[in-house]
């Protein structure tokens, strides 16, 4: 298999060797190496990639992630948050998701009233479930009314118990920092809103048993948390530091005994190998190390773009790659993996997906589909800024109005 | 078009001495207090008794001038002056409008200073208009006035140049000798401009003469050092029409955009940057359609955020360079020239990048 992955690796479609003319430099042999900054050598690097994959939008999402990015406040259900929710209510920020939910439920409504709901049934978080769900029973005019019911109760109640502002589009408030309640919780986590969508993404039903491949710190294990859905979790990654963070950011948080290890479960191990616990779960996040295209451009420190880091950049994609087998390895038959990365990068995004379908059909015998997110489009497409030119998955662009992300999300299914 | 304004209806003159304004327009059924007089003088030739234009004249002036008693004949007199240098009735009256701050100029020292003005070659259309934009040369005594138009030229603004610069930019009659020195004298020593620069500069964007040095001197050396604009450039851009915000706002929207990068020490970019001129010479919806290629939303929110980033960089008294993404880096670039870039320090190495070879260098300000 190694194999196969290199030699698709040496034969990238897109990527650093085709450049414009007008980048190539002379080099010139000085007898101090120049010391460029690493946040200069990333956009160099984006600019000659990413202004290839994006064309004209290049300029505005490059001016985004040189921007100041916009936070969300995602509120902790098990802490007293009235206050802070008060707070942000009069400061204007507005949980999207919340918001989207009324947005879509109207529009349900107006399809329920129409005569054919399974043509515009987009408009819903579900729809992806709903056509598998066995127990629906679909016979005849009445049962499609009925159904049509079931649908509108259920898109209302499986929308995630997730509570998130955000400032609208063109609005530059910050968030201010959490606060401790007097249960010593902390009241709210500041992170990227498009964050949030790889989770929704997953769709988690209750009573699901989920694992987070590379969780810390700890995000969208937080959010995943927060929705009280899952049977159990398993939180896993492999830098001992940074599961040390994932712990605090669960203790400050989370009440002790929804981390009990009856339900939540902290691993440190290393992802790829995974493997061997096959078929175990209903649903798998695979949120990847990546270039993280907006951190390499602001911080020096721990720059994936230093040039003693150059191999372990370039091999990025395969460790994704081999990530993402793993979890879908991981995940039972008909069980659900949503692949995210916090990069731009064609090859570590629909590369990366696509790669792996095929590896897991040819050397595992186990068929995945790419599901259709496209309906998040419309979903929140008053919050995000998102790219319509992927093959698969959906990518988050930042832009100033909206600076958030970048985030790419794709879900698959497992079949066999 | 001359009047002859008889002695008639002198007793209606002075019982308007005692009526105010408002009382006397409606009393007399002129449309005085309209504010506009133009009414009554078109169609006033001969034909209206006199006294409604002399009452005109008196009420016209300055409200501050009016309490120093004027004689009649002396204000005739004045009209007649103003007549014969070619002003209308009209006019004549928007002239007494005129109220430089917290001062009565005399009757004589309008017509001095308007005939001073007229002498120029102004028209009294500009004429009037110079004194609308700047009341206060009334306050100018007309040698101090002979000097300093006498001290522009000699600075280069010949014929019709002069006249241009004063009517785009009237306080500059206000504006002592010494200023306009000490203005000139910092584009020439600290920016190191010539002499001809410094005409054309004084030309296209004579209200530099109203900045504050230090403002004036940043505004050049943020061009010169971060953005890479020659002096030359610098004059033909009418980068200092600007403010120093619009230049930063433009240049670094521009830079993150990825569509301007400082030169290197060559001269050399990456990429082809747009004309100055056409960066800071155009107007906003112009600069984002043509240049910058972006929506009017995005510039806003990039203006919002760009304001609290250098506030706070402004607090963070580190100075910890803020721009990310200063571009003249070539691989090439030794260490100075990244500082130098940056924006950082280096004034030794910085120096040497002036053209002049002028032994005057400029103290860098660090932005
Ligand atoms: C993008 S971050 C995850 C962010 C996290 N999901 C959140 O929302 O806060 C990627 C993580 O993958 C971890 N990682 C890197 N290589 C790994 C591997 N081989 N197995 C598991 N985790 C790995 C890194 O330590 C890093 O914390």
């Amino acid at each position: 298999m190694a194999l196969a992955l290199l030699l698709w690796l040496r034969r990238p479609r897109v990527g650093p060797l085709r450049t414009f003319r007008r980048f190539l430099y002379k080099k010139k042999w000085a007898t101090t190496l120049p010391r460029i900054p690493c946040t200069k050598l990333a956009l160099r690097n984006f600019d000659m990639n990413y202004s290839l994959q994006f064309g004209d939008r290049w300029p505005s999402i490059r001016i985004g992630l040189l921007s100041e990015q916009k936070y969300c406040a995602l509120i902790n259900n098990f802490a007293q948050t009235e206050k802070v929710i008060q707070e942000l209510e009069l400061l204007n920020a507005k949980d999207f998701i919340y918001e989207s939910r009324q947005r879509s439920l109207a529009l349900e409504l107006v399809i329920a009233a129409g005569s054919s709901p399974k043509d515009e049934r987009s408009g819903c978080l579900d729809v992806q479930d709903e056509e598998l769900r066995p127990d629906v029973p679909i016979d005849g005019d009445g049962a499609r009314a009925e159904h049509t019911q079931t649908v509108l109760l259920q898109s209302s109640f499986n929308y995630p118990r997730i509570k998130c502002y955000t400032f609208s589009k063109g609005d530059i408030s910050r968030f201010s920092p959490a606060r401790l309640d007097s249960m010593g919780r902390l009241s709210h986590y500041l992170m990227d809103a498009a964050s949030l969508l790889p989770v929704l993404a997953l769709d988690v039903q209750p009573g699901d048993e989920v694992l987070d491949l590379c969780a810390a710190p700890g995000g969208k294990t937080l959010a995943l948390l927060q929705m009280e859905r899952c049977r159990h979790l398993t939180a896993n990654d492999l830098s001992t530091s940074r599961t040390g963070r994932l712990h605090r950011v669960i203790q400050s948080y989370v009440p002790r005994e929804l981390c009990a290890p009856g339900s939540l479960r902290i691993t440190c191990c290393d992802g790829r190998d995974w493997a061997e616990e096959e078929s175990t779960y209903d649903k798998v996040l695979v949120d990847v190390p990546c270039t993280t295209d907006r951190h390499s451009l602001l911080e020096e420190e721990n720059n994936i773009f230093h040039k003693m880091r150059t191999k372990e950049r370039q091999s990025l994609p395969m460790l994704q790659l081999e990530l993402l087998i793993a979890g879908l390895l991981a995940a039972k038959p008909t069980g659900d993996v949503v692949y995210s990365t916090c990069s731009l990068s064609q090859l570590q995004n629909e590369y990366v997906v696509e790669r792996a379908v095929e590896v897991l059909a040819v050397e595992y015998g186990v068929n995945v589909r790419i599901e259709d997110l496209s309906f998040f489009r419309g979903l929140f497409q008053d919050t995000f800024y998102f790219f319509d030119g992927c093959r698969v998955g959906e990518l988050v662009l930042p832009h100033l109005t909206a600076n958030f992300g970048p985030m790419y999300f794709c879900k698959l299914r497992r079949i066999t | 078009m001359r009047l002859v304004l008889p002695y008639i209806l002198q007793p209606a003159v002075s019982l308007l001495r005692l009526c105010p304004r408002r009382h006397a327009a409606c009393k007399f059924g002129s449309t005085a207090s309209a504010e506009g007089p133009e009414g009554l003088f078109s169609v006033a030739g001969n034909v209206r008794p006199d006294w409604k234009l002399q009452d005109q004249f008196r009420l016209s002036i300055a409200k501050h001038s009016r309490q120093t008693s004027i004689k009649d004949a002396e204000l005739d007199k004045a009209a007649e002056s103003f007549h014969e240098m070619g002003f209308t009735n009209n006019q004549i009256i928007q002239l007494f409008k005129i109220q430089p701050v917290s001062s009565a100029p005399t009757l004589q020292q309008r017509l001095a200073i308007v005939s001073e003005l007229l002498l120029l070659n102004l028209s009294v259309d500009k004429t009037l208009k110079v004194l609308k934009g700047s009341p206060d040369v009334l306050k100018v005594m007309t040698k101090t006035l002979k000097d300093r138009v006498e001290h522009l030229r000699r600075l280069g603004l010949g014929e019709g140049n002069l006249q241009k610069v004063i009517s785009q930019c009237p306080t500059i009659l206000t504006l002592p000798r010494k200023s306009v020195d000490a203005t000139v004298r910092l584009l020439k020593m600290r920016c190191l401009f010539s002499a001809q620069q410094v005409t054309e500069i004084l030309f296209t964007t004579p209200n530099i003469l109203h900045e504050v040095h230090q403002d004036l001197e940043f505004k050049f050396q943020y061009a010169y050092f971060r953005m890479g604009i020659k002096q030359q450039e610098a004059v033909k851009s009418r980068l200092f029409r600007n403010t120093i915000t619009e230049i930063k706002n433009r240049h670094i929207f521009l830079e993150r955009l990825g569509k301007y990068q400082t030169p290197d020490k060559k001269g050399q970019t990456l990429i082809c940057n747009p004309k100055f001129k056409h960066v800071f010479g155009v107007s906003e919806d112009i600069f984002l359609t043509k240049i910058a290629h972006a929506s009017a939303e995005e510039y806003q929110v990039f203006k919002m955020l760009l304001a609290r980033e250098e506030a706070e960089e402004e607090d963070n008294t580190e100075g910890t360079s803020g721009d990310e993404e200063t571009a003249s880096d070539y691989e090439e670039s030794d260490e100075e020239e990244e500082d130098n870039a940056e924006g950082t320090s280096g004034d030794e190495e910085t120096d040497s990048d002036y053209d002049d070879s002028d032994d005057e260098t400029p103290e860098r300000v660090e932005p």
